[in-house]
C-alpha cells in the first residue's frame, strides 16, 4: 500500500513543500528512505519505529518499507520529517485514513516515548502552507504559537503522538477520527492531552 | 651669501602634532622658495612633511638615509622617496643593500648636520633624535634653530630644551632662519605664504572655542565643561571652525590650525 | 549600553517586518514555546571570536541564519570592532549594501534577508586613553595608525556617522540619568520617518535608502547652508561620496528638527558626525 503525506524542507527562510510517500509492501522487513535525506532525516526510522511501538494498538509493520521524499533533487534536512513518515507508515497500513490528511502539512520530531518535540522553521512552514492553499498545519504544541501567527490557516497542535491519532475528544479538531477502528483505552503513561 | 647654495635641515619627531606638520611645512615651503636646499632624514612625521613641502614648492631637497639608497625604508614613504629620487637627492654613506638599524640613525643625523649651514628643530620629545642632530650640529659649528611650543605639548620638549640651554636660537618665522643664514640678502615678502586677508566672521561661542583650542588635541568634553555649554552647541561651533579651516578633527579631539592661530591672534589684537 | 538603546528609538515594526523577524528566528530554532510575534526589534552583539559562518549563516545540517540575518530589521553591534577578524569585517560590506546574504550550498544557493543597522565601537587607540583627560595615552603614532587601519577604508566608508564617547565622570555615573528617554526620542524618529515617507511618496524609502536622484530633487537647502556646504567641501576636501553622505545625514537631522529645508545649523550638526580620516591621512 502506498500513502502520501505532506511536509516541507527549508531553503534559507523559505519552506518548500515536500511530498512524503511511504510504501509498505511484502518483502524482507526493512526501512529505507530516499530523496536526498540528510543524516537527521535518516534517523527518523529509529524514532518513528519506537514511537509507533509505544502506541497502544499499533505495531511497526514487519514488512519492506520505503519512504520517498519528493522532489528528489531537493536536499532535506531536519528532524521534522518524523511525524509525516510515521503517519505515512500507518496510512499505508490502512490504520489511518489517508484522505483525512489531504490538505494538511505535518511536521514534528518524535521522541522514543512518542512525545512530539518542537522543530525549527514552523513559521516558514505556516507561510508556505498559506501560500500553497493548504488547509492547515499539524505541528508540535511547542510550535503552535508561531504557527498561529497567520490567521487564515488552521493549526492542530499536538504534544503527543497519541493525540495526533486520537484527538477526537476536542470536536474542533478537523482531523479527528484519523484512525480507523475502535480506539484503545488511553495508556496511563500517555497524558490525556 | 648666496641663498641658493645654502643647505638647511628641518628635523623632528616621527609622531608630530598637526601643528608640527604645519610648521615644518611652512618653514620648508618658504625657505625652499627662497632658494634654500631642504635637508632631512626621510623619516615619517616632520621629516616627511618637510621633504614634501619642499617638493611642492618646486624647491630642492636632500634626504640623508640611515640605510642603503636602494633599501626602501620606511616603506610607507615609498612614494615620497621615489619623488625625491626623481627631483632631489637621496644620500647615504652606506653601501647598497645595507639594512636600516637603530644605531645607524644617529650616524645619519651626523650627515644631516654636516651638510647644512643650519638645523631647524620643529618638534621632538625629551629624548628625540632631533636633539642628537642638534648637538652634532653645535659641535660642527652649525647654527641651530628651534621653534618653541607650549610646555603642555610633549612634542615641544626638544625645541624648548634647546632654547633653555642656549644651544638653539628661538625662531617663529622662516624669515628668522633666512636672515641668520643669508645675511645681507633681503627677505622678500613674496616668499611668505600670502594669507588671504579676509577675516572670517565668528560668532561669540566660536571665538570662545577657538581661544581654548591648542596645538595638541582638546576633547569636546573638555571644551564643553570649560565653556559650560551644551555639547551640541560646542559641536556646532567646532564644525563651523572646521569648515572655516581654523580647527582640525583628530582622533583625540580638536586641534587649532595655523590659520586658526592667526585668527586667534588678530582677535586678541582687536 | 547606548547601542542597546538604539532598537528602542527605531520606529515600531510593521506586521510584515515582525513576521520576517519571527520567521528567521523560527528557522534558527530560537523561538520559545510561548513566544509569539517578535515585537521588539532585534539587537545582536556577537562576540569578536565569531566565525564567518556564525556571522553569515550556513553551517552543517539545516542552513542556519547567521548573526547578520538575526539582526534583520534591527541592530548588529560589534563591540571592540577592531578585534574582529579582518575577513569577517570585510565580508560585511556586501550584505550592508545588498541587505541580503547568499550562501552557496551543495544543493544550490540559498539566501537570508539581513537589513540591519551596523554599530561598531572601538577605542581611539590601543591603550584606550588617547584624548582622555585623566590618563595620558602611551601609544606611539605607528601603533595608533596600525590599530585604526584594522578597519579598511572601504569598510569605514560604509559608516555614516561617528560619535566620540568620552569616559563618564563620577557625577554622571552617580547622578540621576540625564537626557530624554527612548520613548520621547522614538516619537521624534517616527515623525521624521513620516516626513520622509511624504517626501519620497513611499513608506519604505528613507534618507539613507533614497536614490541619488530622489535625494537631489527633494533635498532643499537654505541659502546659508548651501554656502557653508561649499566652504566645507573646500576646507575638508570632501569626496563625492563624502558630500552625499553629509547631505543624507543633514537631511535626517533637519527631519528630526522638523525643518522643511536644511539649515546651516543642521549642516554643522551633520558635519560633527563626520568620520575621521583613516590613520594614514592623520599621520601624513
Amino acid at each position: 500500500m502506498l500513502a502520501t503525506t505532506e511536509s516541507f524542507a527549508l531553503v534559507g527562510t523559505e519552506a518548500r513543500i515536500v511530498q512524503v510517500e511511504v510504501d509498505v509492501d511484502s518483502g524482507i522487513p526493512g526501512f529505507s528512505i530516499v530523496g536526498l535525506p540528510a543524516k537527521s532525516v535518516r534517523e527518523a526510522e529509529q524514532r518513528t519505529r519506537s514511537a509507533i511501538n509505544a502506541t497502544e494498538g499499533e505495531r511497526w509493520p514487519r514488512e519492506r518499507i520505503v519512504a520517498n521524499l519528493a522532489p528528489g533533487a531537493l536536499r532535506k534536512e531536519g528532524t521534522h520529517f518524523d511525524l509525516p513518515i510515521a503517519l505515512g507508515v500507518l496510512a499505508a497500513k490502512g490504520r489511518v485514513a489517508e484522505e483525512s490528511l489531504g490538505g494538511w502539512m505535518c511536521l514534528g520530531e518524535l521522541a522514543l516515548d512518542a512525545e512530539v518535540r518542537r522543530v525549527p522553521g514552523t513559521l516558514a512552514a505556516a507561510i508556505a502552507c498559506r501560500e500553497s492553499g493548504h488547509r492547515g498545519l499539524i505541528c508540535p504544541a511547542a510550535n503552535a504559537a508561531e504557527a498561529s501567527l497567520l490567521e487564515d490557516i488552521e493549526v492542530v497542535p499536538s504534544r503527543h503522538w497519541g493525540s495526533v491519532l486520537s484527538s477526537s475528544a476536542q470536536g474542533s479538531n478537523p482531523h479527528r477520527c484519523l484512525r480507523r477502528g475502535p480506539l484503545p483505552p488511553p495508556r496511563s503513561t500517555i497524558s490525556p492531552k | 651669501m648666496d641663498p641658493t647654495k645654502t643647505h638647511v635641515a628641518i628635523v623632528g619627531t616621527r609622531r608630530p602634532t598637526w601643528a608640527g606638520i604645519e610648521i615644518s611645512q611652512r618653514f620648508a615651503c618658504e625657505l625652499a622658495e627662497a632658494g634654500f636646499v631642504i635637508v632631512s632624514g626621510l623619516a615619517m612625521g616632520i621629516d616627511a612633511s618637510a621633504h614634501l613641502a619642499a617638493l611642492k614648492a618646486c624647491g630642492r631637497t636632500i634626504a640623508a638615509l640611515g640605510c642603503g639608497v636602494d633599501v626602501l625604508y620606511p616603506a610607507r614613504n615609498k612614494k615620497l622617496r621615489d619623488e625625491i629620487a626623481a627631483k632631489g637627492t637621496l644620500l647615504s654613506e652606506y653601501p647598497d643593500g645595507t639594512e636600516p638599524a637603530t644605531w645607524r640613525f644617529p650616524e645619519r643625523n651626523r650627515i644631516v648636520a654636516g651638510l647644512c649651514a643650519g638645523v631647524i628643530v620643529v618638534e621632538g620629545g625629551a629624548k628625540s633624535g632631533a636633539l642628537i642632530t642638534a648637538k652634532r650640529a653645535v659641535n660642527c659649528n652649525r647654527a641651530v634653530f628651534a621653534v618653541p611650543g607650549s610646555i603642555r605639548n610633549g612634542m615641544a620638549a626638544a625645541p624648548n630644551e634647546l632654547i633653555r640651554t642656549s644651544l638653539a636660537t628661538l625662531v617663529t618665522e622662516p624669515r628668522h632662519v633666512f636672515e641668520d643664514l643669508a645675511p645681507g640678502v633681503v627677505w622678500e615678502q613674496r616668499f611668505s605664504n600670502k594669507q588671504n586677508g579676509t577675516q572670517p566672521i565668528l560668532e561669540q561661542l566660536e571665538q570662545r572655542v577657538l581661544e581654548l583650542l591648542d596645538d595638541t588635541p582638546v576633547s569636546t568634553d573638555r571644551l564643553r565643561r570649560d565653556l559650560g555649554e551644551r555639547s551640541g552647541a560646542v559641536a556646532l561651533a567646532l564644525s563651523c571652525l572646521e569648515v572655516r579651516g581654523l580647527a582640525l578633527k583628530q582622533p583625540a579631539g580638536y586641534e587649532i590650525t595655523g590659520a586658526g592661530a592667526r585668527v586667534r591672534r588678530s582677535l586678541v589684537d582687536d | 549600553m547606548l547601542a542597546r538603546r538604539l532598537p528602542g528609538i527605531f520606529p515600531a515594526m510593521s506586521f510584515q517586518e515582525s513576521l520576517e523577524v519571527t520567521r528567521i528566528r523560527s528557522v534558527a530554532g530560537l523561538l520559545d514555546e510561548d513566544s509569539g510575534l517578535a515585537v521588539a526589534r532585534p539587537f545582536r552583539s556577537p562576540h569578536h571570536h565569531v566565525s564567518l559562518a556564525g556571522l553569515v549563516g550556513g553551517g552543517s545540517g539545516i542552513a542556519r541564519p547567521g548573526e547578520v540575518s538575526l539582526a534583520h530589521h534591527g541592530v548588529l553591534f560589534l563591540d571592540e570592532i577592531s578585534l574582529y577578524r579582518r575577513d569577517v569585517l570585510e565580508w560585511l560590506r556586501g550584505p550592508l549594501e545588498d541587505g541580503i546574504v547568499r550562501i552557496a550550498r551543495s544543493g544550490g544557493v540559498i539566501s537570508f534577508p539581513c537589513r540591519f543597522s551596523l554599530i561598531g565601537a572601538m577605542n581611539p587607540c590601543p591603550c584606550g586613553f588617547l584624548g582622555d583627560e585623566s590618563r595620558s595615552c602611551s601609544c606611539n603614532g605607528i601603533e595608533i595608525t596600525r590599530y585604526r587601519n584594522r578597519l579598511s577604508g572601504p569598510l569605514l566608508d560604509r559608516f555614516d556617522m561617528q560619535v566620540v564617547m568620552t569616559r563618564l565622570t563620577k557625577k554622571e555615573l552617580m547622578g540621576p540619568p540625564e537626557g530624554e528617554n527612548s520613548e520621547v526620542v522614538r516619537c521624534r524618529v517616527e515623525r521624521a520617518r513620516a516626513m520622509q515617507a511624504t517626501r519620497y511618496s513611499s513608506p519604505v524609502v528613507t534618507n539613507a535608502s533614497a536614490s541619488r536622484s530622489q535625494l537631489d530633487s527633494r533635498l532643499r537647502l537654505e541659502d546659508a547652508a548651501r554656502l557653508e556646504l561649499s566652504a566645507a567641501i573646500d576646507a575638508l576636501s570632501l569626496s563625492g561620496r563624502g558630500v552625499d553622505r553629509l547631505l543624507r545625514v543633514a537631511r535626517t537631522v533637519a527631519d528630526l528638527e522638523g525643518n522643511e529645508a536644511i539649515t546651516r545649523i543642521d549642516l554643522f550638526n551633520a558635519l560633527s558626525f563626520r568620520l575621521l580620516p583613516s590613520g594614514d591621512q592623520v599621520m601624513a
